[in-house]
């Protein structure tokens, strides 16, 4: 049933946010075209002593112009996204649809989780896409980009020699989970902090929003005092960072992650017995 | 079909009623298959089960017969039929007399005011 | 006439501290056309949506079919809110293979005949259709599947009377006779005649159950006269006329 539930959260996605994720590359491809024309145009303006304003003015427009259509395209990407996740769910159980999704034949924390993981791939997808369209953005903005990528592979070079490939590769594997698992538990937060909210009868949009800030507040104390207690416990953490900088991420990391997952299961949990106890459509 | 019902009256009998008075009247004939207990009852806009209770009593009263392969049909013994009749009949006439001495009359003056008023 | 289908005993629901059902105690039996009658705020609303597993009770014993709500419930109850419950996103026919992914009990061909004679294409979009053709495709949903009980929550409130006869005729035409249809509405003279059963609910708890035909035979009125009686109140500068 949770494939199912799935599959229906995946199909409205397509309307709004396929396209954008298409159109972004495109755009910072073209971006990046009219960046190479606009230095190539003071170039060749340059080195033929050439006058002509007109030419470098020309360009100039065309590149302001694709400048202003990328951070539009990535802005709205990013408003689109943080709007699907919360539309998503609101709309999706705590309003009339309400009706439909809670009467399915399908256990509460399926429907949640349903959500969570539909949410979790769209971020991830605007977030790479958003990479993904900065990177061939950089390659025309930056005349020395091929410097650059030697420079990074350079450095992954160091990093290998230092530490190994295993450790390395771990490192990496390991940061990519963070940044997912990461990116889940900012979406199970915002359904948390929904669900809190629908319990406020008659406020309950100001409700979600005191609740969001309530709990980040609380979790900040929580870490904060859990933070001094393991710093207190551990006062050799410095050790650690100079004598071996890649074990030290790796066990960084992996603290962080088990953390981050943490706070899934317990927004998790808050969501689902909210819902199934405390359910309060309008 | 019209099918009439009014407030005061348990519905399935009135509906009886009004099936046994479709019967006298042919609009269902001798030997004839009555439809189905859902059909009827969605055609009246009455719940299924009510049917199917004045269509019971059509068959206490013998006017149709029920049986596996045919279904329900209108009897073909002319007697229950005639029987029927009659009785309506009676009926008919025990509520005419009741109205009309309400009115005033004697039972031979009504009877002498129905002569002239059937021709 | 067949068994007990739904049980609630002592059943209480509270709103923060404003009870909505106070000690609901009733039975009701498989193979019934049942109306839910009621005054506005007497519980109709709640009590459906604690039969469908929407609400919790605070206490009482709910069993539908033998067991609490939950999935198996779901499962076999088909479910019609007073409200339209459509994704904007959605078509009809994304509808369509939502119920048939998620119910057995669905019969797709019923929907897309009952769609066709109502002129309605199902490759439409559900925001785009007017309000009383998204209501009549909702109760096409809720019909076209057999369960073993259909919870109908004022279905003809707000329609004009030819959609009123047309939703009847529908529930009529294509529920599953050996299962329940609780039916809860305020116009109780339009769903008399369909009705075998009555139960009256007042203040959270219900006050009477009992067959039409019996308060037909024994008090020789209409169970809209009698509700009406029964709920009467006194308007101001005495009298109670019984205006409609």
């Amino acid at each position: 049933m949770l494939g199912k539930l799935i599959k229906y959260d995946m199909k409205s996605i397509s309307r709004t946010l396929i396209p954008l994720w298409i159109l972004a590359p495109v755009i910072s491809l073209l971006f990046s075209i009219s960046i190479r024309g606009l230095v190539g145009t003071a170039e060749y303006a340059v080195q033929n002593t050439l006058e002509n304003q007109a030419l470098i003015q020309g360009s100039a427009i065309i590149t302001g112009i694709t400048t202003l259509v990328f951070f539009g395209v990535m802005i709205a990407i990013l408003v689109m996204t943080v709007l699907f996740i919360i539309q998503r769910f609101w709309n999706g159980l705590l309003k009339e649809e309400g009706y439909l999704m809670f009467t399915l034949p399908v256990e509460t924390w399926e429907l949640v989780v349903s959500k969570g993981i539909c949410a979790t791939v769209v971020s991830c997808v605007s977030i790479l896409v958003g990479v993904v369209s900065c990177v061939v953005m950089f390659m025309g903005a930056i005349s020395g980009f091929d410097e650059l990528w030697n420079g990074i592979g350079q450095l992954i070079g160091y990093a290998v020699k230092a530490d190994g490939v295993m450790i390395w590769s771990c490192n990496v594997v390991l940061f990519v989970l963070l940044m997912i698992v990461g990116t889940a538990e900012s979406v199970y937060r915002v359904y948390a902090a929904m669900a809190l909210g629908q319990l406020f009868e008659g406020h309950r949009v100001v409700g979600a929003c005191v609740s969001y800030i309530g709990i980040g507040i609380a979790w900040s104390l929580i870490s904060g005092i859990f933070t001094i207690i393991v710093s207190l416990a551990l006062p050799d953490t410095a050790y650690y960072l100079t004598e071996d900088f890649g074990v030290f991420g790796l066990l960084y990391m992996l603290v962080l992650l088990l953390i981050t997952l943490f706070q899934i299961v317990i927004w998790h949990l808050m969501t689902v017995h909210i819902l199934s106890r405390h359910l309060n459509l309008e | 079909m019209e099918w009439k019902l009014d407030d005061s009256r348990p519905i399935w009998i009135q509906l009886q009623e009004q099936l046994t008075r479709m019967i006298l009247s042919g609009r269902f004939r001798a030997g004839e298959r009555l439809p189905s207990v859902r059909e009827l009852a969605s055609e009246a806009g009455v719940n299924p089960n009510t049917m199917q209770r004045a269509l019971a009593g059509l068959d206490a009263e013998g006017l149709t017969v029920t049986n596996r392969t045919a279904g329900r049909t209108v009897t073909e013994d002319d007697s229950v039929l005639e029987g029927m009749r009659a009785k309506l009949a009676r009926e008919l006439i025990r509520q005419f007399y009741e109205e009309v001495e309400q009115l005033g009359y004697a039972r031979d003056q009504a009877l002498e005011l129905l002569k002239r008023s059937g021709s | 006439m067949g068994e007990v289908l739904i049980q609630c005993q002592d059943v209480w629901k509270y709103y923060g501290r404003k009870e909505a059902l106070r000690g609901l105690d009733f039975q009701l039996s498989g193979g019934r056309i049942v109306g839910l009658l009621g005054p506005n705020g007497s519980g109709k609303t709640t009590l459906m949506k604690v039969l469908n597993g929407l609400l919790r009770p605070e206490k009482g014993v709910v069993l539908i079919d033998g067991e609490e709500p939950g999935i198996y419930t779901k499962s076999v109850v088909s479910y019609l809110p007073d409200k339209t419950y459509f994704a904007d996103w959605m078509k009809v026919s994304d509808l369509f293979d939502l119920f048939q992914d998620f119910y057995e009990d669905f019969d797709r061909e019923k929907a897309e005949q009952m769609c066709e004679t109502l002129q309605i294409q199902t490759n439409q979009k559900m925001k785009i259709l007017s309000k009383g053709t998204r209501e009549k495709v909702q109760l096409i949903l809720v019909m076209s599947r057999s369960a073993k009980l259909y919870l109908l929550d004022e279905p003809i409130a707000g329609v004009d009377p030819a959609a009123r006869d047309y939703i009847l005729a529908t529930i009529l035409n294509n529920y599953n006779p050996e299962g329940t249809v609780l039916i809860s509405t305020h116009l109780i003279a339009d769903v008399e005649r369909v009705l075998d059963e009555v139960l009256f609910i007042q203040d959270g708890k219900v006050i009477r159950q009992e067959m039409v035909d019996d308060i037909r035979e024994q008090e020789g009125k209409s169970v809209d006269e009698l509700f009406r009686e029964i709920f009467r109140t006194v308007p101001y500068g005495g009298g109670t006329a019984n205006v409609r």
